[in-house]
């Protein structure tokens, strides 16, 4: 009986092969318990494939909030209550910024080390694409006015940049700068980029409200924030997580 | 009744099939990660000719990881790792790549609410739910914004963090990246102990009914799990990136921190010294309406619509300053 189940089971999800299948369809065919159950396995089918929406009562965020949080699943597991070259390189990149021709087309732009350039040239027209690099130097470019670009090409050009000297390419035939400094392998190194690739900043922080998270109420319907924490959920291993009211919080990007 | 409970347990056994099926449709396109008696993940192939594959750092703990490939064991490297999504790159090194393997591709967009998905763990696969998208979350100490979906699934007697998750046409969705965790169930502990202690927990059961109910081991519909996974704009712009030549994802930023507004869009609260934000005429109170063709009505269209820019792009910002609206245009910069 299992067998016969599971023979309409795999021929409803194509799981037989032709001629086991033809075996099966003609069973079924001649047998009207087997068609049944053949249709309904179809209809399961079908089903998975093409689920309705759900009841709005029946998923929605709240009533899984509280059937994870209101209900006792179950007792806690036991055991677990539980220099120098930076600051010649801003020079560096000083003298490069001050001595910039005066007219430009484009903004202007400067590539080095992003901390650096918050010291130095602040509120600034800065350019600082080498986060990447290895060498814990400042790259530094001369300015040149050059046409806007695609964000495709730059952002090709720009992973070109990275690579290092020998990786940088000019994007025209006519660009064709030369390094003005030389350097010795792991010694700062300066660098020419192009110009109108784009700045690298460290990541605009968010923040939340935690004197607003200690009441841990959340209104109905208000739209939530997952908070996901350094801890570990003991019963998943995945990291742990909870939620906020988004009112709660300061999105940063 | 009879009816319905035999379509019940046909459904049940239904499901199971359909989820053994699909598992062994995917399994010649997975590594097993970790020492084959206690396996720690699945990787997905991703790129037959270059012989990479995409895994959950949870699943790698080192820079190589013990990898079970088809019929023989091998060692992955760590090519590349992403802090947000906490997705890694793995190569397998060989002449001529994994010709004989099938590369999983990812999804093209979100399921539809309520469609089946897959956990896709060692030991074969878990079927979930998709229930939403729209929701974003913090992660990390630096807060980092991250497009989620939520899932849920019924809680297996395994560990599921960082598992893969997949479509039920075996596309890849994202990963079991965090769990609503039930207040004081959580510890700052590594998930290599929690296995250990699992494992011992799993060792002093018994088959009796008493000894597993003591463990209260949540299993069934009571054991409902509530999961995150990165939203799949942002795994596809991973993987992307992972596949790139230089295996970097990118992200764009334009260096404010925003709140949602009364009556719509999104209210600048912070402009971030020395980002592209700070070098164009916007204030601290001015109404964020859109970024270019996307409109802005609250926080998550904003962290939506950032990502579907790159570095570099050059945007418009629609602002209400004053009840005045203007356009602004910027350039976005790379995140670090």
């Amino acid at each position: 009986m299992k067998k016969k189940n599971d023979d309409l089971l795999r021929l409803a999800f194509g799981e037989l092969s032709d001629a086991d299948a033809t075996v099966v369809e003609a069973r079924a065919a001649a047998d009207p318990s087997a068609r049944r159950e053949l249709q309904v396995c179809r209809d399961i089918r079908a089903s998975l494939q093409h689920l309705p929406p759900p009841p709005a009562d029946g998923l929605s965020a709240e009533r899984l909030r509280a059937a994870i949080l209101d209900r006792e699943l179950g007792a806690r597991k036991p055991g677990f209550a539980w220099g120098w070259a930076p600051m010649a390189l801003a020079a560096l990149a000083a003298v490069v910024f001050i001595s910039r021709p005066a007219q430009r087309s484009e903004p202007a732009v400067v590539a080095m080390n992003n901390e650096i350039g918050e010291n130095v040239f602040k509120n600034k027209p800065l350019m600082s694409d080498f986060s990447a690099s290895t060498n814990a130097a400042a790259a530094v470019t001369m300015s040149v006015a050059t046409p806007a670009v695609t964000s495709a090409k730059s952002s090709a050009r720009f992973r070109s940049n990275q690579r290092g000297m020998e990786g940088a390419r000019p994007h025209t035939a006519s660009w064709a700068p030369k390094p003005f400094v030389k350097a010795p392998i792991n010694a700062p190194v300066a660098m020419v980029a192009r110009l109108d690739s784009f700045e690298t900043i460290a990541s605009p922080q968010s923040s939340v409200d935690t004197d607003a998270l200690a009441s841990k109420a959340i209104k109905d319907g208000a739209d939530t924030v997952v908070i996901v924490s350094g801890k570990r959920d003991l019963d998943t291993g995945a990291a742990a997580a909870t939620e906020t009211e988004a009112n709660h919080v300061l999105v940063g990007g | 009744m009879f009816l319905w409970a035999a379509e019940t347990i046909a459904f049940s056994r239904a499901q199971n099939v359909a989820v053994e099926s699909l598992y062994q449709r995917l399994r010649p396109s997975l590594a097993v990660l970790g020492d084959p008696r206690q396996p720690t993940g699945t990787a997905a192939l991703v790129d037959s000719a270059q012989g990479l594959f995409l895994a959950h750092n949870d699943a790698v703990r080192g820079d190589t990881v013990q990898a079970r490939l088809g019929d023989g064991s091998v060692r992955l490297r760590v090519v590349a790792r992403d802090p947000r999504t906490n997705l890694v790159l793995l190569s397998y090194k060989t002449a001529g790549g994994l010709p004989g393997m099938t590369p999983l591709i990812v999804a093209d967009s979100e399921p539809a609410l309520g469609s089946r998905v897959m956990v896709l763990l060692a030991q074969g696969g878990l079927m979930g739910s998709f229930v939403g998208g729209q929701k974003f979350s913090l992660v990390g100490e630096r807060k980092q914004v991250v497009p989620v979906s939520e899932l849920r699934f019924e809680s297996p007697p395994q560990l599921v963090g960082g598992a893969l998750l997949v479509s039920f046409d075996g596309k890849i969705l994202g990963t079991m990246a965090a769990t609503l965790a039930r207040p004081g169930n959580s510890a700052d502990v590594s998930l290599k102990t929690l296995t250990e202690v699992q494992k011992a927990v799993q060792v002093e059961q018994t088959p009796s009914f008493g000894a597993f109910a003591s463990k209260k081991i949540p299993y069934g519909p009571a054991g409902l799990t509530v999961a995150y996974s990165p939203n799949i704009s942002l795994v596809r712009r991973v993987v992307e990136g992972f596949l790139s030549p230089d295996h970097r994802p990118e992200y764009a930023a334009l260096g404010i921190q925003i709140a949602d507004a009364a009556g719509g869009g999104a209210v600048i609260r912070r402009i971030v010294p020395n980002t592209p934000a700070s070098r164009v005429p916007v204030q601290v109170g001015d109404i964020l309406l859109s970024m270019s063709d996307r409109p802005i009505m609250k926080q998550y269209d904003f962290v939506q619509a950032l990502l579907s820019f790159r570095p570099g792009d050059r945007i418009t910002l629609r602002i209400r300053h004053d009840g005045v609206e203007k356009s602004i245009d910027v350039t976005l910069a790379r995140v670090k």
